[in-house]
């Protein structure tokens, strides 16, 4: 099914998922795309598409989202704003949902909303469905996307907007920070604690196979006011990380009974600290804590932009050296000076392995990345997600096997000089 | 309007009273880089700041304590030279009009669209005998120059090939959408982040004999492009730019004898043998002194301005001329003139419904 010249609003479009559907609708659909942009620093990949229209605006002005809604048949709703505190957090992304499907029925638009299997809570066992209990509880991240499921469904019950809820599992490919970026990041800057032999299930999906549900979403009248778990092929947590490793040619993951882990998420008795043995991130040069964790963590990132806390990083950046040594302990010392290694040969492609990790943490010891809270149930649930209903209504069967979606994932990673 | 000229520029020699500035275009650069480069310098003072943003101008001018504008001909009532920061699209035509009338001009790179543009700009600059400088700012790290030194000695030997890699997830504070509309920006990274590149790489290396020049481009502005270069020395290499990787950001030019290596952002290079068994590594240092210093992004802009001040009260001509930057402008005009797709090995197996 073509969405071709179809008028589309993507909110969220300069995200992962957000920008490889851009991507798909322009190249294989020659669809009329709108994208709502929040901040223009991330919209490099779609700003490739001179037809692409991008529409300055949050999610959380109504006005905007009105705006853009304008003349569109389809919204697909990725926007998902991580800064702030967790009731501000909330508050944004529930009303940013809120403002998307109040806009989309006025204007009649059909929207898809995309929410995450998080919201589930991973189960210890069993195969999942659309039935199973949501259990968000102490993600906030899951917890404001069950919000939005809510919020989204309800203006179908109450107002009859016509909204399908997408669910995605473990979504890797090209360009994914969480399970692409991050893990081969992890992996080569220290080890990656996995639990119980990594046996537990890894419910994965290419990021192809997402954008393909979320197409057809939009064009089947049986999706409207339906949930849908979007997965691919489940393998094991040492298969996932396995295959990583395998690219950067040497073993960077452990195992640790879950017992264990539990202890020690229990002496770390805040979720904090257990965040932070988790972030545990290596420094490249010498330079302010803080800057260094705006610039390098998922967290940091996301939040360097708003005008208070860039204000502060420019601060802290402009900090003459001399005063960053009386700030000792805030400083974070590289064990050696970048680029001091002989540089690579000075050609086009470098087939050449990364060498295994030999950085150090902020305290100068191997980065060990143990799961949090989350995560700890995340790695040991052995659920096996179903897809049944998307099959049955949607026609939604994932295309691309683990092991082909990882051969393209490496020729990206190859590319972006990760591996 | 020759005489007030004159005028100006024996009373700036002597040292009777400072540059008056105008910053036309109060966008990031300006806020980061410019602006505080002034207000250390004290053979100057900021007269006026000009933004078609007028709040966003006034904001800044109270920190200064200047006034603010919109109209950026205010710039030849309150100043004698001017700092251009707008857009890409509008640096030829509000520079040549400024440069007829007399104002000297620091322009930031890319210096204009195209090569007819800059053209009209050296012109402008000639029938109002005002400096053309242009902001490529990193002629100003030491290591541009030590690189420069290596090269000219031929202490590399015979060079074999060179390989320029300069990329970085895009996160530049952007006021406003210019850089990624082709009709304002002119182009993506290869001309953003290319005119220093491909300035360098001219600089150190000299004429591109042919090339062929692929982007990730539909229309749009490209995030990643690559070019493949044969010299008019016979040279070949490749370059490769990104706002989606995190590259090395290094040039590496190879000789039989030693592969030079220089960091492309900060002052740092290296020497060392083809086996790579033994070498040199460290900072450039300054012509008038054997300091070996740090520099960054930020450090640059100060004797950047200082160069042009200089140029302006006609101590030498300015470090890097309209004429230079004219070079990379033609050469990046040429690449888009010649690309072919960038086709990304992961998408051949789209996946759609």
């Amino acid at each position: 099914m073509k969405l071709t010249d179809k008028r589309i609003l993507v909110t969220g479009g300069t995200g992962f998922i957000g920008s490889r559907l851009v991507e798909i609708l322009m190249l294989d659909h020659q669809a009329k795309v709108r994208v709502l942009v929040r901040n223009f620093s991330r919209a490099s990949r779609i700003a490739r598409f001179a037809e692409v229209q991008m529409a300055a605006g949050d999610i959380s002005d109504y006005d905007a989202v009105d705006r853009a809604m304008e003349n569109c048949d389809i919204v697909f709703h990725c926007a998902y704003d991580f800064s702030g505190q967790p009731q501000q957090r909330q508050q944004v992304n529930a009303n940013g949902t809120e403002n998307v499907a109040k806009a989309a029925l006025k204007h009649g638009t059909r929207m898809i909303h995309i929410s995450t299997i998080d919201v589930y809570g991973w189960p210890a066992e069993g195969k999942l469905d659309e039935s199973f209990a949501r259990q968000p509880e102490g993600n906030i991240y899951a917890e404001t996307k069950l919000e939005g499921e809510a919020i989204a469904l309800d203006y179908h019950q109450k107002h009859g907007l016509s909204v399908t809820v997408l669910q995605p599992t473990i979504v890797y490919g090209p360009f994914s920070r969480p399970w692409t970026i991050n893990p081969v990041k992890q992996l080569s800057t220290g080890q990656v604690v996995l639990v119980d032999e990594g046996q537990g299930c890894c419910n994965t999906v290419y990021v192809d196979d997402v954008v393909q549900a979320m197409v057809l979403a939009a064009t089947k009248e049986e999706a409207i006011g339906e949930v849908f778990l979007i997965s691919g092929e489940p393998v094991t947590w040492s298969a996932f990380y396995g295959t990583y490793e395998k690219m950067l040619g040497y073993k960077s993951t452990v195992s640790m009974p879950a017992a264990k882990l539990e202890q020690r998420l229990k002496l770390d008795s805040t979720a904090k600290s257990s965040n932070a043995a988790a972030l545990k991130p290596v420094a490249t040069l010498p330079q302010p804590r803080l800057v260094f964790m705006l610039q390098n963590t998922d967290v940091g990132d996301r939040i360097i932009y708003v005008p208070l806390v860039h204000k502060f990083y420019n601060f802290l950046q402009a900090l003459p050296k001399p005063l960053w040594q009386l700030l000792k302990f805030n400083v974070i010392k590289p064990t050696s000076e970048p680029n001091k290694q002989p540089p690579k040969p000075a050609s086009p492609k470098n087939n050449k392995k990364k060498p295994a990790p030999t950085s150090a943490t902020l305290t100068g010891e191997p980065a060990i990345y143990f799961p949090d809270a989350w995560k700890l149930k995340l790695y040991r649930s052995k659920v096996e997600v179903q897809t049944d209903k998307a099959e049955r209504l949607l026609g939604y069967k994932p295309r691309v096997s683990f092991e082909q979606g990882m051969k393209m994932t490496q020729k990206y990673l190859e590319w972006a000089d990760l591996v | 309007m020759r005489d007030e000229k004159e005028q100006l520029v024996s009373e700036q020699r002597g040292e009777q009273r400072p540059v008056r500035v105008a910053v036309i275009g109060c966008g990031a650069i300006a806020e980061r880089g410019h602006l505080p480069a002034l207000s250390k310098l004290s053979n100057c003072a900021i007269a006026l700041l000009v933004d078609k943003d007028l709040d966003r101008a006034s904001r800044l001018a109270a920190q200064y304590k200047v006034p603010a504008s919109d109209n950026y001909r205010d710039a030849l009532k309150y100043a004698n030279a001017a700092i251009l920061a707008l857009p890409h699209h509008l640096h030829a035509e509000i520079g040549c009009e400024l440069l007829q009338a007399g104002l000297h001009l620091l322009v930031e790179k890319p210096m204009a669209m195209t090569a007819h543009e800059c053209d009209g700009m050296l012109a402008a600059a000639e029938a109002g005998q005002a400096v053309l400088a242009v902001g490529l700012m990193r002629r100003f790290l030491h290591s541009t120059h030590a690189a420069r030194w290596v090269l000219q000695q031929g202490l590399l030997g015979s060079l074999q090939r060179f390989d320029f890699q300069e990329g970085n997830v895009f996160n530049w504070p952007m006021q406003s959408d210019f850089l990624l509309r082709r009709e304002t920006a002119g182009g993506g990274v290869l001309f953003d982040t290319g005119a220093h590149t491909l300035d360098l790489l001219l600089y150190w290396l000299g004429d591109v004999a042919s090339f062929e020049y692929y982007d990730d481009s539909y229309g749009g502005v490209e995030a990643d492009c690559e070019l493949r270069l044969k010299l008019a020395s016979g040279v070949q290499g490749t370059v490769q730019l990104s706002r989606t990787r995190d590259l090395r950001n290094t040039a590496i030019i190879e000789g039989d004898r030693a592969i030079l290596e220089v960091n492309l952002r900060r002052n740092w290079l290296s020497v060392r043998s083809p086996n790579g068994e033994s070498g040199l590594v460290g900072y450039g240092i300054a012509s008038d002194s054997f300091e070996m210093v740090e520099q960054q992004f930020s450090d640059l802009f100060k004797p950047q301005i200082e160069d042009w001040f200089a140029a302006i009260c006609g101590e030498h001509p300015p470090a890097v001329p309209g004429t230079e930057a004219r070079r990379s402008v033609a050469l990046i005009e040429a690449c888009y003139a010649q690309r072919r797709q960038l086709e990304f090995p992961w998408n051949f197996q789209r996946v759609t419904a």
